[in-house]
């Protein structure tokens, strides 16, 4: 089959390679329809996550049709169409039981290596580092899915696949992060960056009751469609202070809740941002944690810093004496996918939102590459690419 | 149900040796793996990549099991305890059978009952040896001891408790193993960067145990596809060893679960 293959810093190749089988008896195979390039596919793409080999599949967003499944797999059979969850959980250890499915004890195969660094392991992912699992992802034309018989869920006909392929991750991903906020009647939510986890965030606030949400970005494409979710917009290279406008726009409270859904990679400004840069320069640092530092300031007395932002090590100059002095309550981590599968897919059917918005690209797995490279610039008004891995096979 | 029982197996009663002095041989062993250790650092370091990283930390861990070494006896002591979302007989049961033993532990290939004591054979890259052991306790569902005969290559003790966790979250598995590594530092700085070190194996195998427990089979990626490795990939593939299962899981993966009697 054809694959996304990670090659190393800023190298993405399409490559044959063979096609998955099954290794254990909750296995599926499923027979990929569309897969998607994250925000945090650029976080690889980028080299900051370590323990990534030369060859690696790509791809935690995907979905599909399931063509083989093993023996201990009874929910599903040949030709369900599915969306599959980014985290892989097993869905019998205390953590799966508690709803905490990105927190599984068992899918991990490599949890050794996270054990090291975070003292526990987090559940695999498909297509992100052996640190976290080393399973091959979705940027592909097949992938193995284990734990089948829980992770997966099945599509209705009406739905098309561009509606529902975010379930498997950023859909979740951004209303976790909103739903992190607690949110009660009158509550403003500012929002850092307004990629699609951004996008999500933003109208899962709306959906979950927010009075007002306040969207942070440079990009005036990324902007504009935060605006067309109802989100009022900083871009914050055209204002002297975001905290000060944030206040101004709040009555002087601040936000109620803060999301910062840039992440590890915030572009940035200012003298720590530099210092930021140096760091990273002299590998002494992976992360660098701009938006997370104006959240925190922005927020509220007692409010809530909820962060689906992806961060992976040791951050510096973190102003946690204001989380302190303003008792703010942390909510982070994996999205707990397994969790929001059928409520959102529910939403959808409601057509109370419709996801395939924050689409702007679509490609075939072949144009793969070149997808990460305009991704990564934000060239052409780019915010959500979807590949398709058969459209040459299909032409030819 | 633990306060009835007077730590009968108070770990360190089985796992603790007496030291014998070969404190020679010990130096010498130490000053080779402290002189390689330092090599593969600086190799590794001089490499400003991520497998170069590697290298060095691989080096460093040589280096730093060359000071810590102590062996002679058994002095190394390993306590390893996981929480299992099963009940303390279930996970009994399922021990009782060697079966089920060669699963969890790493490159272990075949058990033979000769009397007195108990034959294990590992194979791997370090080729095939035999260690002989022999049960010196148990009591059902509780716990069980075990320690290696005297003419075993390698000398180990050993003891596994059960005992229930509160809020009903299973049972809490605790491990405790005591050994004496041939080939000291240098051997264990090696056996470390291979993945094949008492102290990761231990680990490795009550996950296993866990995970065959939870959820009926042991994770891993060993068969999947990938793309071009290229000499950097599979350097790092080796440290990171995600493609090297141990035989049990392998196994694992193409025969049936047997669980219990």
């Amino acid at each position: 089959m054809k694959a996304l293959c990670w090659q190393g810093k800023n190298n993405v190749q399409v490559e044959t390679v063979n096609d998955p089988g099954i290794l254990n008896p909750r296995d599926a195979i499923v027979r990929i329809t569309r897969s998607a390039i994250c925000g945090s596919d650029l976080h690889l793409y980028d080299g900051y996550i370590p323990t990534m080999e030369p060859g690696d599949i790509l791809g935690h967003e995907f979905m599909g049709e399931v063509v083989e499944i093993g023996s201990g797999v009874k929910n599903l059979k040949k030709g369900d169409r599915v969306v599959v969850p980014f985290t892989i959980a097993c869905g019998t250890c205390f953590f799966c039981q508690q709803q905490l499915w990105s927190s599984c004890d068992n899918s991990n195969p490599n949890a050794w290596i996270a054990e090291r660094m975070y003292g526990f392991s987090g559940s695999g992912l498909f297509g992100y580092s052996h640190m976290l699992g080393g399973y091959a992802g979705g940027q592909a034309q097949y992938a193995r899915v284990p734990f089948a018989d829980v992770g997966p869920i099945k599509i209705p006909e009406e739905l098309n696949d561009e509606q529902v392929l975010f379930l498997s991750d950023i859909f979740p991903t951004g209303y976790m992060a909103a739903e992190n906020c607690d949110i009660k009647p009158g509550d403003v939510i500012a929002v850092w960056g307004c990629g699609p986890v951004g996008q999500f965030a933003i109208r899962s606030a709306f959906l979950l009751g927010a009075e007002r949400v306040i969207a942070i970005d440079r990009f005036p494409e990324r902007l504009q469609m935060a605006g067309a979710g109802n989100a009022e917009m900083i871009n914050y290279e055209e204002v002297d202070d975001v905290i000060e406008v944030l206040k101004y726009l709040t009555g002087g409270r601040g936000p109620d809740a803060c999301i910062d859904a840039v992440g590890m990679e915030a572009h940035g400004h200012g003298m720590f941002s530099v210092y930021d840069s140096a760091k990273l320069a002299l590998r002494l640092s992976f992360d660098r944690p701009t938006a997370l530092r104006e959240a925190i300031q922005a927020c509220r007395k007692g409010g809530v810093l909820s962060i689906p932002g992806v961060y992976g090590g040791w951050l510096d100059k973190v102003p946690f004496g204001a989380i302190f002095g303003k008792g703010l309550m942390v909510r982070t981590g994996q999205t707990h996918v397994h969790k929001y599968l059928k409520p959102l897919l529910e939403r959808v059917q409601r057509r109370e939102i419709d996801p395939s918005f924050v689409i702007t690209h679509r490609v075939s797995l072949q144009d793969g590459p070149e997808a990460y490279d305009m991704f990564k610039k934000k060239q052409n008004q780019c915010v959500k690419v979807v590949l398709d891995p058969w459209k040459e096979a299909r032409a030819a | 149900m633990s306060s009835s029982i007077e730590k009968p197996v108070a770990q360190k009663n089985y796992a603790v040796g007496e030291p014998n002095g070969r404190c020679r041989m010990r130096r010498a062993r130490k000053a080779v793996s402290l002189i390689s250790g330092v090599g593969l650092a600086i190799f590794g370091i001089s490499r400003r990549s991520w497998t170069g990283a590697a290298l060095a930390s691989a080096g460093g861990y040589i280096v730093y099991r060359g000071i810590k070494d102590r062996t002679n006896g058994i002095t190394n002591i390993i306590e390893v305890s996981y929480t299992i979302n099963r009940s303390a007989e279930e996970i009994y049961r399922f021990l009782r059978h060697w079966e089920n033993i060669l699963r969890l532990v790493p490159n272990l290939v075949n058990v033979h009952d000769r009397g007195p004591g108990l034959a294990l054979i590992f194979g791997g890259r370090f080729g095939e040896f035999e260690i002989r052991t022999q049960p010196i306790d148990q009591r059902e569902n509780q716990f069980v001891a075990w320690e290696s005969m005297a003419d075993s290559a390698f000398q180990h003790r050993g003891s596994l408790e059960l005992r229930e966790a509160p809020g009903k979250r299973g049972t809490e598995v605790t491990l405790a193993f005591g050994y004496q590594l041939p080939g000291g530092g240098l051997g264990r700085g090696l056996t470390a960067v291979f993945g094949e070190h008492p102290e990761q194996q231990v680990r490795g195998g009550l996950r296993r145990l866990k995970q065959l427990m939870e959820t009926g089979e042991i994770a891993t990626t060993a068969g999947q596809p990938t793309g071009r490795r290229g000499i950097k990939g599979r350097i790092l593939e080796s440290l990171y060893r995600e493609k090297m299962p141990p035989q049990g899981v392998e196994r694992s993966a193409r025969q049936p679960m047997i669980v219990g009697d």
